[in-house]
């Protein structure tokens, strides 16, 4: 006779947040969630964000907005949870996600920036379930995958990291940031011409670290003519960051601009120079400053 | 014939004389007379030696006469005999003696006509022989010597007379009425003396056998004349009692009235003996015409049932079923105007039951079961006789009715049948007659049984039937199924308090009898869930579980099974509609009733946990789900573990780590025993956010469960893992210890267990246990090389690490070069030279074998070692200037070495070379990547590193 007894099937579950639920007050319309937003991946990227001299990834990713004082149109749900989560303000990050749960809850973008922003909270195994709860609805999410790099990257699995952005890449061949990724991971480890590769994709973009990838590329390449053309055009501001001015400072001293490659290496804050120190030094003594 | 007359006459004085003497006495008397005479007689003869035929015809009249006297002693004392001497005596011996006299007369008389065939008086011989024959039976020989007589005879003599009489009443006794006519014609026109009105009654008689009935009765009229006359022998009464037959078959009813009146006598008592006597004979049609007859001219009432009792004697004898019913309805009539007398009541009633009893006999017979028409008729009569019978004999007024019934049942009559049986039944029951009230109580359940019954007449009679039969016989087996049968009556007509009565009832009689109070109850249920009466059902579970009823283990579980169903039936019922607000209302409210069941409770339970989940309220989706499960039995957890699942996967959507982790443990611990393949999803579910949320001890505890559920062990290892990098990653080294310890005893870990391996080995190094991180190194070394021969594919770390390994030998073999300093003398020299590229060569095979493990830090550290070597052993040949000697001997000596360091230093380019074109082919991530980068800035190695290492993509960017 139990067998009788229906059971609810589970068919999905509506938003209603963690707000308080009075029996008497529920009605018909409470059970019924809202249509999922249809994720159109050709739609899927940011507008409305300025970051004149990091503009190469603008459209896939905030996370060089503080880094070059950007600014970002917030109108947009995802963009607002997003910029919350790399400001530090998850409360609010989470709070929107809770919010716009049911309304995003097939859109693989949304859950991707779950993932980031428990990355960016530092829970790690978090990100990671949700980069793959946003690969469930995409399984070539190319968000996702280089995200989940980047987890690699930072974990300094750098093998795996590279796997992962190439299948990105592989996924999404048109994707900017994972190819961004992949030649600064080439570029820390000498692969200059691998570097040069995926930089070049993104030249024109004119983003500060795609020059300073490929000036120092054609630095390691010997090709320090090219090298010093492309760190010439970067703004003179972004010198006097380490990654950026040492090698800047060699190609222009390498063409008989020691004088600018001094000045560069001077205007370097040696408090910032972590672990570029000790190579610090060694371009200082070799330009002569 | 004088002596014969004058003898007779004697005798008859002498009869007269005697009648104050006993009989015995008197029969002496004559005898001795007639032997007086006889001896007179006989000496007379003797005298004439028998010549004269006289005295023989004397002699045989007076041994006649004795014989006769004799014959009716011998009758006497036969008669007194007691029946069994009776029986046994010898008869021939006993008449004896009357025979011996019988025989001498007839000798006599025989001797007569053979010795004087011509004597006067031979017809007054042959009378007597022919008398004598007709005395001893033999009406042939009588017949005849009365012929003789008769023919010997003279004129009008009394002889002649006589014998003519004799042979017309043996005519008349033969039936031979047209011979005897003429003889008693003949006779009695001769002569009249006292016996002419009997022989004259015997002629009438013979003209009325012979068709001639106006002879016939005015013969009769003569003889009743005569009658009147003292001289004749009075026949009066013989003629009132004949010739009414006469008026009756002649058709002269009126004249046959008018003379009876005339002689003052009835003529209907007339009539109906005459029918009587009609009937007696086989006619059939003149006694009913008779008896139709007085009916017609009876104008009394009274006397009508004396001849309805005759016509249904008539009727009754011939078969004549329909007259008789006919004119017993007629009788029945009069009888119940009071009119018929007791013997009348008891013919009357003795020709209904008789003709009710064959008629029955005839419908219950085979003979007229294919003759339905007949049958029925036979049937109806039966009933009207029965109907009747009621009334006519009312001490049985109950078995006449049964008798009804049984008839009506009989010729399938069964709409009669049941109406009948039913007041049998009653009235047996009233005069207490066990027997017809048994079977009447039979009868009407056969016939409620009867298929051709109509169902109405059976809806009408089910009920009051099986009640009489329960008051009357509350116990029994019969009644076992009668209760059964009479609940089911009133559940169909939906009458619940009279079928629980039956049931209440049944259950105090047999109170052990489950199975049938079972069933009953499971009918009352039925009807009470469709009219939804659900406070009843709960009345009936009360009453079963106080033990009210007896009812089966299985059966309680089905009850509270039906409560289940009950309360949640109506919710169910909103969920269908898809009122889902309501459900989730009335699921509370099951919740809340004490009387709920615990799978109602369950149920609805598992629903709110799936309803809230609709409702996207992950706390208290949660909360149900955990009750659910919990309660749930295994088999209905499986069949919604995906439902749970679902609700888990809900919750971490929502950000309910802890929440999703445990409720998808739940499912593992739940489906544990069983062979379900969504232990393994809830297992990794759990798992992954158990480590998410950093709940090492939980995640410790999931592994120890999912073992103890044999969740696969691929599953069970992929977690350890998992566990063992979280627990390196908080310096958690003894667990880490631990764990290490044990995925080391699983063969196929090995390969992911290098790293690991080299990780604790690092960690005792830097903890100063020596011993330990030898132990760690053998493992991490053991476990390569297990995995290596198992074919397992290490990961690239744990190649790193072993190449690592490996690497430290190299560099271990560089510094042994570096240790080798060139010096003079020159044998000295050549031999460290020789040492020194000896150990340059075993470097260079180490680093093949370095390369070999697949590395690509390996690799590129094993080339960035020989390159370093190469170099520095080409620097040091070159540098080397042999001290003491002379310029001529440094100078041949510098260019003799330029030979053996020049390729040193080609092979130095020729390894860097090689291993650039490595790290680029293999695009291989290594630090040493650098120094084998082929441009320097004069000498400085170009780095670089960003320092976000890398970007977040938060989306797909413009295509």
């Amino acid at each position: 006779m139990i067998k009788a007894l229906i059971f609810l099937v589970l068919v999905g579950c509506a938003s209603s947040g963690k707000k308080n639920i009075v029996l008497e007050d529920l009605t018909n319309e409470d059970f019924k969630k809202p249509a999922p937003a249809r994720y159109e991946a050709g739609r899927d990227y940011f507008t409305g964000v300025e970051m004149n001299n990091a503009s190469a990834l603008k459209d896939e990713s905030l996370y060089r907005l503080k880094h070059f004082d950007g600014n970002v149109d917030t109108k947009d749900v995802l963009t607002q949870m997003i910029r919350a989560c790399y400001e530090g303000d998850f409360d609010e990050a989470f709070a929107l996600m809770d919010k716009e749960h049911d309304r995003y809850r097939e859109n693989p973008s949304f859950w991707n920036q779950v993932g980031t922003c428990h990355y960016l909270k530092g829970n790690k195994r978090k990100a990671l379930l949700f980069y793959n709860k946003a690969l469930e609805f995409s399984s070539s999410f190319s968000p996702a995958l280089n995200n989940i790099g980047v987890m690699y990257r930072k974990d300094g699995k750098d093998q795996k990291a590279e796997v992962a952005f190439s299948r990105a890449i592989e996924s999404a061949n048109f994707a900017k940031t994972p190819r961004f990724n992949l030649a600064q991971l080439y570029l820390d480890y000498g692969l200059y011409n691998n570097a040069i590769a995926q930089f070049r994709v993104l030249e024109g973009s004119k983003d500060v670290d795609v020059y300073a990838g490929l000036g120092t590329a054609y630095l390691m390449a010997g090709d320090y003519k090219r090298s010093a053309s492309y760190f010439g055009k970067i703004s003179a501001k972004f010198y006097e960051r380490p990654y950026i001015g040492i090698n800047a400072a060699l190609a222009f001293y390498k063409i008989g601009k020691s004088g600018q490659a001094r000045d560069i290496l001077s205007d370097i804050d040696q408090d910032q120079l972590g672990p570029f120190k000790k190579y610090y030094q060694e371009s200082a003594k070799k330009v002569g400053l | 014939m004088k002596i014969s007359f004058i003898t007779v006459l004697t005798l008859l004085l002498t009869a007269q004389a005697a009648f104050s003497l006993s009989l015995d006495e008197r029969r002496q008397r004559i005898v001795s007379i007639i032997d007086e005479e006889l001896s007179e007689i006989q000496r007379l003869s003797s005298q004439v030696k028998g010549a004269n035929p006289d005295h023989l015809l004397r002699m045989a009249e007076l041994n006649l006469e004795k014989a006769r006297l004799w014959r009716e002693k011998e009758n006497q004392d036969f008669l007194e005999l007691p029946d069994a001497k009776r029986r046994k005596t010898n008869k021939a011996r006993f008449f004896s003696k009357s025979a011996s006299y019988f025989e001498n007369a007839n000798s006599l008389a025989v001797s007569i006509t053979k010795r004087f065939p011509r004597y006067r008086n031979i017809s007054d011989v042959y009378y007597i022989l022919g008398y004598n024959a007709k005395e001893a039976g033999k009406e042939k020989a009588a017949r005849n010597y009365f012929a003789n007589a008769n023919k010997k005879a003279g004129g009008n003599s009394i002889t002649k007379v006589k014998s003519q009489i004799s042979l017309a009443e043996i005519y008349y006794n033969q039936k031979n009425y047209r011979k005897a006519i003429p003889l008693y014609e003949s006779a009695l026109g001769k002569h009249k003396d006292k016996w002419w009105t009997k022989d004259s009654f015997n002629l009438a008689w013979c003209y009325y056998r012979a068709d001639k009935d106006a002879l016939a009765i005015n013969k009769m009229k003569e003889v009743f004349e005569a009658s009147k006359d003292g001289k004749y022998i009075d026949m009066r009464s013989q003629v009132e009692r004949d010739v009414g037959l006469f008026y009756a078959t002649s058709g002269r009813i009126d004249e046959g009235i008018r003379f009876f009146r005339s002689i003052g006598i009835s003529f209907t008592d007339q009539l109906l003996r005459i029918a009587v006597t009609l009937k007696s004979q086989g006619k059939y049609t003149e006694a009913e015409k008779v008896l139709n007859y007085a009916l017609k001219y009876e104008k009394n009432e009274k006397r009508l049932p004396e001849i309805y009792v005759e016509k249904l004697a008539l009727y009754d004898s011939f078969g004549k079923e329909s007259k008789h019913l006919a004119d017993s309805k007629k009788m029945y009539g009069l009888f119940r105007k009071g009119l018929l007398s007791e013997n009348q009541k008891k013919s009357f009633s003795y020709q209904l039951q008789k003709q009710a009893a064959r008629l029955q006999k005839q419908v219950v017979a085979k003979t007229y079961k294919r003759l339905k028409k007949t049958r029925a008729r036979k049937a109806g009569y039966a009933i009207d006789y029965f109907e009747m019978l009621n009334q006519v004999d009312p001490s049985k007024a109950h078995e006449h009715q049964f008798h009804k019934a049984e008839t009506a049942y009989a010729s399938a009559d069964f709409a009669k049948a049941i109406v009948f049986y039913n007041e049998a039944f009653d009235m047996a029951k009233a005069k207490k007659d066990e027997k017809v009230l048994t079977n009447s109580a039979e009868g009407m359940l056969a016939t409620l049984g009867q298929k051709s019954l109509s169902r109405k007449i059976k809806e009408q009679y089910y009920a009051p039937v099986y009640e009489k039969y329960l008051a009357q016989w509350p116990r029994g087996k019969r009644s076992e199924a009668i209760y059964q049968r009479l609940f089911k009556v009133y559940l169909d007509k939906k009458d619940t308090a009279k079928a629980k009565g039956v049931l209440d009832r049944y259950a105090r009689i047999y109170p052990k009898d489950w199975k049938t109070q079972e069933a009953m109850i499971a009918n009352m249920m039925e009807l009470e869930r469709k009219d939804k009466n659900y406070n009843a059902i709960r009345g009936w579970i009360g009453a079963i579980e106080a033990g009210s009823y007896a009812v089966s283990a299985g059966y309680k579980k089905k009850l509270q099974e039906l409560l289940t169903n009950i309360q949640i039936e109506g919710v169910q019922t909103s969920l269908k509609k898809g009122d889902k607000s309501v459900a989730i209302r009335g699921y509370h409210k099951i919740l809340e009733d004490p009387h709920s069941t615990l799978k109602s409770k369950i149920n609805a339970k598992y629903n709110l946990a799936a309803l809230y989940y609709e409702l996207g309220a992950p706390a208290q989706s949660y909360k149900w789900s955990v009750e659910a499960i919990q309660e749930m039995p295994v088999k209905d957890a499986i069949s919604f573990s995906d439902s749970f699942l679902t609700i888990s996967g809900f919750l971490f959507t929502r950000q309910e780590f802890a929440a999703s982790a445990d409720l998808s443990s739940r499912v593992l611990a739940k489906l544990c025993q069983t062979k379900s393949r969504k232990k393994s999803v809830a297992f990794k579910n759990s798992i992954y956010l158990l480590l998410a949320e950093g709940n090492l001890d939980k995640t410790g505890e999931l592994i120890n469960l999912a073992k103890r559920c044999r969740v696969p062990s691929s599953h069970i290892v992929d977690a350890q893992f998992e566990l063992l990098d979280e627990l390196g990653e908080r310096s958690k080294w003894t667990e880490y210890e631990q764990l290490i310890n044990e995925l080391f005893k699983n063969g196929d870990s090995q390969a992911r267990l290098i790293h690991p391996l080299q990780r604790l080995e690092n960690v005792h190094s830097k903890f100063n246990n020596a011993s330990k991180a030898r132990l760690y190194n053998n493992f991490k070394k053991q476990a390569f090389r297990n995995a290596r021969a198992k074919r397992q594919d290490i990961p690239l770390e744990g190649l790193d690490d072993i190449a690592q390994e490996e690497l430290q030998e190299l560099v271990g073999l560089y510094n042994s070069m570096k240790g080798i300093v060139l010096s003079f003398p020159e044998a000295s020299f050549n031999n460290l030279l020789k040492r020194k590229l000896g150990v340059l060569d075993q470097m260079t095979k180490k680093a093949a074998a370095v390369q070999r493990i697949g590395s690509g830090k390996g690799i590129i550290g094993s080339y960035k070692v020989l390159v370093e070597a190469y170099e520095l052993a080409a620097k040091e040949v070159e540098n080397f200037t042999p001290p003491g000697k002379s310029k001529e001997y440094v100078q041949s000596f510098k260019g003799s070495m330029a030979q053996v360091y020049n390729p040193l230093r080609q092979s130095a380019a020729s390894y860097r070379k090689e291993g650039w074109k490595a790290i680029e082919a293999n695009k291989i991530l290594s630090d040493y990547n650098y120094l084998l980068s082929p441009h320097t800035i004069d000498g400085l190695t170009i780095k670089y590193a960003y320092p976000h290492k890398a970007i977040n993509m938060d989306r797909s960017g413009k295509r």
